[in-house]
């Protein structure tokens, strides 16, 4: 039991993606890709002078990996949940040059194509898992391994979740091994600003810049409620109360703001051809003011209602977007407000009462948000979970059909799918199987809403890395090989 | 008539009140345990208990019938390593009472004081079709004082929502060892396994010298007078000792000393269980499992795999597979039961890693556990393959009665879909 204590959340986390203003209506046509929506300034938000927005900072521990080339590939005869609302039965999925070429029906497989035989079987784009702390809370365990919560001070933004990432935690393989092909590492929930988040693909790597996603933005981690006023109350320092984490943030926001506009006088400075000194740089108002400028999402760890409603006016206030919130166990009771504000959320369908936040977690959240038109992601928050979304996803489907909720599986897919891929920014790229997209796709066993569903096989980028039947595609991390147990 | 009056008044003054009319389910799929499948059955309760169990019988005059076409029906699920009853909200201290830690106190620890019925846990747990549980304590968290070598007395529960919720207390004691015994037991296993053959020597002592024990002319004994008192059901084999083990080498020290001590012993945790299988079943010893522990979270499961209960089942020991918590997530146990399945268990094992074996590792399977004639009327109507998530409990009848009452998180859902629409 001590075991099964630990997975009690590091804390909490929260998403949010200038991509909410897209409906789940939008995505369930698959009409179009879904394409992120510019993060709009919000109405109630103080006017902002249009200056020409800061120069993006140059890409720093840029990303390495680069797919290996595979041949064309096509996967035929299969029930194909497309991620974006449907489903193909006796479909057929193409992909090329790792990219999908097209999944459909009644289409043609071009000659000379490899032909995987998917009678009986059931694909989906690769699962998505859109809050994880895999590499930063990395297995096993221990002291030595516990890199994802800076929690020496309540504002930490200048942290980088990517420099803690241990790419040799075997829980990555293990999450491969339930189909899960990207995943957002956030740092943990200690503070109000935990610093920022990662995007990866989940591939072998002995580096973390050989996992990361070309070009996905960056989120800030920031975090509501218990975890930060009990970690610095019981501290005697602020925040020890609700009120003290919100004027924390506030603090802070005004802080990032003169940051912004002190950087927007220089740039302005310089575009006018007037000499000027450059601002000194710092890391933890650059995140905060890249939230402030719509270039880093901001991924809020939330549990209550009350408490998303205050974060969502204090975005008004400095003027910036939640892209989700996360864990959101009360999402349900404002799930009017979360649609109008178009903010994704990510949650769980049965954790709860691990603390008194998490009091009010029902089993129906994600399918009432749905309901509601709310951008919903089905989220792990722990290594054993993270091997098991779908599974989560069918008892958040169930539980909304108790209330008489009719969501089709082909739009739940969406939960472990497209939807998390909008909670962190790389909808464009992957978590449907529209043409285009990456080539992330697991072939199933059995519907991936039955609990006998393994994933068979598991293609990230075109490139098969996991095959339950053919050991050669079977990742061991460094950290197992050589253990005397897997010698036997 | 008298008799029976007062019976029934005694039965409906117990923890689930019984029900007052005979119930037959008809044309049910009955999955009754060890692998008994009857289809198109009559299942009739009466008085609390099961009555009958047959194909296609017509149902006994007055009772009320109910059509259970499509429908799968289950005993009621037993979990087997739980905090229900001892937990409300984990990280409120005041209502959570699964980590005694009294410095004056070990295996007396019993957690039969410590129910509260009012529990929310109970009826999450009940609506996933869990009827009974055996509730631990969980062992101190390591802050108090003193020696912990062993974590307190275990009881059984029924989740009828009557009141009273205590079936049978003191049915096991409970002890880790591995990591987190050491932590207790000196800080090294070394010092554990030692401390704990002293107290269990210094046990035997006092069972024998009472009266000089009582008179001041024993020696010093490192356990308290109730420790001393608690432990001897487990020395005498009455009850067994659920004992925290997780890596082969600490299992093998678990059989070692139930060997020399003469004691009945059931693994809980038991990631690496599966590497000593034979020598489990040899000594007939059974493992509670979460197939879902799979990771190498620490370096004593570095050998842990979701597939540990069938290599376990094969090799002839007994499984039981529990939930993903403690207290909040316990139904979620026949989903595990159903991922063990997928990965090679078979398929009446894994029903009967939920129901059966847990009640028999715990000496309950005389009254529940399976759906047999005389055995206490816990049953479960799924709509579905109970394994399945998809599939929805809908009925959950404990002692015959059916349940009415909802969960607090249900109710909670039910208000919030009426609105905001």
């Amino acid at each position: 039991m001590t075991i099964r204590q630990s997975r009690i959340p590091h804390g909490g986390w929260a998403l949010a993606l200038g991509v909410g203003l897209l409906g789940l209506a939008a995505s369930a046509t698959g009409a179009a890709p879904v394409k992120p929506a510019p993060p709009a300034a919000p109405a109630a938000a103080p006017p902002i002078a249009p200056v020409a927005a800061p120069a993006p900072p140059p890409p720093a521990y840029p990303s390495t990996y680069r797919p290996a080339r595979s041949a064309p590939f096509a996967i035929v005869g299969a029930n194909v949940f497309d991620g974006a609302g449907h489903l193909f039965e006796g479909g057929t999925v193409l992909v090329e040059d790792g990219k999908i070429r097209a999944a459909g029906r009644d289409i043609a497989v071009p000659a000379g194509w490899q032909v995987i035989d998917g009678r009986g079987k059931w694909v989906t784009p690769g699962v998505i898992d859109s809050h994880s702390h895999m590499g930063v809370f990395a297995a096993p365990g221990v002291q030595g391994h516990a890199d994802g919560n800076e929690n020496v001070d309540p504002n930490t933004a200048q942290v980088w979740a990517e420099h803690s990432l241990w790419p040799q935690d075997p829980s990555f393989d293990r999450a491969r091994e339930g189909g899960v092909t990207s995943l957002l590492i956030l740092p943990g929930s200690a503070n109000l600003f935990g610093g920022r988040s990662v995007s990866v693909k989940n591939v072998p790597s002995a580096t973390m810049q050989g996992m990361k996603i070309p070009d996905a933005p960056y989120g800030l981690k920031i975090a509501c409620g218990e975890n930060p006023k009990g970690r610095y109350g019981s501290r005697g320092r602020s925040p020890a109360t609700r009120m003290g984490n919100m004027a924390g943030f506030r603090k802070a926001w005004i802080e990032a703001t003169d940051y912004r506009n002190r950087w927007r006088a220089y740039r302005a400075k310089q575009a006018n051809g007037q000499g000027s000194e450059a601002p000194k740089r710092d890391l933890a108002l650059e995140s905060q003011a890249g939230v402030l400028d719509g270039q880093i999402m901001l991924e809020n760890h939330c549990y209550r209602a009350d408490e998303m409603a205050l974060m969502v006016d204090m975005g008004k206030e400095f003027g910036y977007r939640t892209t989700a919130f996360h864990h959101a166990v009360e999402a349900y009771k404002i799930r009017d407000i979360l649609a109008r504000e178009g903010i994704c959320v990510a949650t769980w369908a049965q954790r709860w009462g691990f603390k008194m936040e998490a009091y009010d977690a029902v089993e129906e959240n994600a399918a009432l948000l749905h309901q509601a038109g709310v951008c919903v992601a089905i989220h792990s928050d722990e290594a054993e979970l993270a091997q098991r979304l779908n599974v989560e996803a069918a008892v958040a489907l169930a539980a909304g059909r108790r209330h008489g909720i009719q969501i089709s599986q082909a739009e739940a897919v969406s939960w472990f799918t497209s939807n998390a891929a909008r909670v962190m920014g790389i909808a464009e790229r992957t978590g449907s199987l529209a043409p285009g997209k990456d080539g992330d796709v697991v072939i199933w066993s059995a519907n991936p809403f039955s609990i006998y569903a393994l994933a068979e096989k598991v293609f990230i980028d075109g490139v098969l890395q996991y095959d339950r039947h053919d050991p050669r595609y079977q990742h061991q991390s460094d950290f197992e090989r050589g253990q005397v147990v897997h010698a036997q | 008539m008298r008799n029976k009056m007062l019976w029934l008044t005694a039965l409906l003054a117990s923890p689930a009140s019984a029900q007052s009319v005979p119930v037959a389910f008809v044309h049910a799929r009955v999955l009754a345990g060890e692998g008994r499948v009857v289809e198109d059955a009559t299942l009739v309760l009466r008085d609390g208990l099961i009555a009958e169990l047959a194909p296609a019988a017509a149902p006994p005059a007055g009772a009320r019938v109910v059509d259970a076409t499509g429908k799968t029906i289950t005993a009621g699920l037993v979990a087997a390593d739980t905090t229900l009853g001892l937990v409300e909200v984990s990280s409120v201290s005041g209502t959570n009472d699964a980590h005694p830690s009294s410095a004056d106190l070990s295996v007396g620890a019993d957690v039969q004081f410590a129910l509260n019925p009012d529990s929310t846990a109970l009826g999450v747990a009940r609506a996933g079709g869990v009827t009974s549980a055996i509730t631990l304590p969980d062992g101190a968290r390591g802050e108090a004082g003193g020696h912990h070598l062993m974590s307190g007395l275990a009881a059984a529960i029924t989740l009828g929502d009557g009141g009273a919720i205590l079936r049978r207390g003191r049915i096991a004691a409970v002890l880790e060892l591995g990591e987190a015994g050491a932590k207790v037991g000196g800080g090294s296993r070394a010092s554990d396994l030692v401390l704990l053959r002293e107290a269990l020597d210094d046990a035997r002592l006092y069972a024998r010298n009472r009266r000089a024990y009582e008179s001041g002319n024993l020696r010093a004994l490192s356990l308290s007078h109730a420790d001393l008192e608690a432990i001897q059901p487990v020395l005498t084999g009455q009850v067994p000792l659920v004992v925290g083990a997780h890596s082969r080498a600490d299992i093998l020290q678990a059989l070692d000393l139930a060997g020399e001590f003469k004691l009945r012993i059931i693994i809980r945790g038991g990631e690496e269980a599966w590497r000593v299988a034979d020598r489990l079943a040899r000594a007939r010893v059974g493992v509670i499992l979460n197939p879902t522990d799979n990771l190498p979270k620490s370096f004593e499961v570095l050998g842990a795999r979701s597939d540990s209960a069938a290599i376990l089942r094969k090799a002839g020991v007994a499984v039981a597979i529990i939930g993903n918590d403690s207290t909040h997530r316990v139904g979620e146990m026949r989903f595990n039961a159903g991922m063990a399945v997928a990965r090679g268990l078979n398929y009446a094992d894994a029903l009967d890693a939920i129901t059966l074996t847990p009640a028999r590792l715990f000496g309950l399977d005389a009254q529940i556990g399976s759906i047999a004639r005389g055995k206490q009327a816990d049953i479960v109507v799924w709509d579905g393959d109970p394994f399945e998530p998809l599939t929805q409990a809908t009925q959950v009848f404990i002692r015959g009665a059916a349940i009415t009452a909802e969960s607090r998180p249900e109710a909670l859902a039910r208000q919030y879909a009426k609105y905001h629409q």
